[in-house]
């Protein structure tokens, strides 16, 4: 037995298999990314805008953004506008990153706080890859420098065009402690790139722990 | 046995190689690109109006320069150094994020650095405009939050090592076969 001729190829061809399958699957494009179902979109923008809540904390920069649902714990940093007054977006080179935008309000604090991530970059899925598989009902953490963590409650997931985005109600004032959470979406042609937006919007239902 | 050993090995660096091989690709800017010229240096930023504690990325092209050393003048509207470093598969390229301090008063600042210390032709520059945290502009239009790569992307270096694991798998597993036959 001891003998056996065919045992170190066995384990060769055993640990090549494993290798290369290993390989492939990390080599496959992901697939499209989930989107948001019927049930969880096209809410009325009057239901989603704007809702009574936990209190408002005083202003704090976000450092972390954390969405259970979808295995997100990320770290955030801040984001300026581009010259056509859009949105900048977190580094394509750090894929985990996501980005608050630090002309408005800090999350927790009275008005829309607004947060973006990219769904993937070249190589693959990025930290908001999962986002249009959120329901009304999730929670957003959101963990600030002042170490309270802003806890979140999702109202609503809707996809809008480019052309055809809300701005005013996706970025507009609100008297209430809101959250609005960005990333691409809308399907995708290899002509255009993405077609739309991913909104979350959500308000503030606690602040979840003081230290 | 040896020559399992070493198919084994040939593997384990064939996996440890295309690990490391996964840079980020970057939309190439519109550089001066002549080669050569004075003053072929371009550095772009984006955004380049940003709030105190914004990320900044910085993209240089130092490619008309045979074997450049980039410099960064000051780093002082940073909240630590800029580290830039070389784009893979784009030679003279290079990248850096940078995060800009958190206590910077707002105003319009000239960043400025060489491809080559000591050459001045090679120097570029550039304008960041800082504005207050509290400034209430709103956001416009659409976010660009991805670019297709969880569709399209895939690593094609990963798939075509993995598909020849596989393939050495299969035609070590018929020799095996084959050896044990002929040795019955």
């Amino acid at each position: 037995m001891a003998a056996e001729p065919g045992r170190p190829w066995r384990l060769g061809a055993s640990v090549l298999l494993v290798l290369g399958l290993v390989l492939l699957g990390r080599g496959l494009p992901a697939g499209p990314p989930p989107q948001p179902s019927a049930a969880d979109a096209d809410v009325p923008g009057a239901e989603l805008a704007d809702l009574p809540g936990a209190p408002a904390l005083p202003a704090s920069p976000p450092v972390r953004i954390r969405i259970p649902a979808i295995g997100v714990d990320a770290p955030l940093t801040g984001l300026g506008l581009d010259a056509g007054g859009h949105l900048a977006t977190p580094p394509v080179d750090r894929p985990g990153t996501a980005g608050w935008y630090s002309g408005g309000p800090t999350p927790g604090a009275a008005g829309a706080a607004v947060i973006a991530g990219h769904v993937d970059n070249a190589h693959g899925p990025a930290v908001f890859y999962g986002l249009g598989a959120l329901h009304a009902g999730d929670t957003v953490d959101i963990e600030r420098r002042d170490h309270r963590t802003a806890e979140f409650t999702v109202d609503g997931i809707e996809v809008y065009s480019r052309t055809g985005f809300p701005s005013r109600l996706v970025y507009g004032p609100t008297g209430n402690p809101e959250l609005r959470v960005i990333t691409c979406g809308g399907g995708y042609t290899r002509a255009t790139g993405y077609l739309g937006n991913v909104v979350v919007f959500a308000h503030l239902t606690g602040p979840d722990g003081y230290e | 046995m040896r020559q399992t050993l070493s198919i084994v090995a040939v593997a384990g660096l064939v996996l440890a190689s295309v690990s490391t091989a996964a840079p980020a690709a970057f939309a190439s800017s519109g550089g001066s690109g002549g080669s050569g010229a004075a003053s072929a240096a371009s550095v772009t930023l984006s955004p380049s109006a940003v709030h105190p504690g914004d990320t900044v990325q910085i993209q240089l092209d130092c490619s008309a320069y045979s074997s450049p050393k980039p410099t960064w003048g000051s780093s002082s509207e940073f909240s630590g150094p800029i580290n830039l470093q070389p784009m893979s598969g784009q030679p003279g390229f290079y990248t850096a994020a940078a995060t800009v301090s958190a206590s910077i008063a707002a105003g319009s600042y000239t960043l400025a650095g060489a491809c080559a210390a000591g050459d001045s032709s090679s120097s570029f520059q550039a304008d960041l405009t800082i504005s207050a945290s509290d400034d209430g502009q709103l956001p416009q239009g659409p976010a660009h939050t991805g670019v297709g790569g969880s569709i399209t992307g895939g690593d094609t270096v990963q798939e075509a090592g993995g598909l020849a694991l596989l393939l050495a798998a299969g035609v070590l597993g018929y020799r095996h076969r084959r050896s044990r036959r002929d040795g019955s």
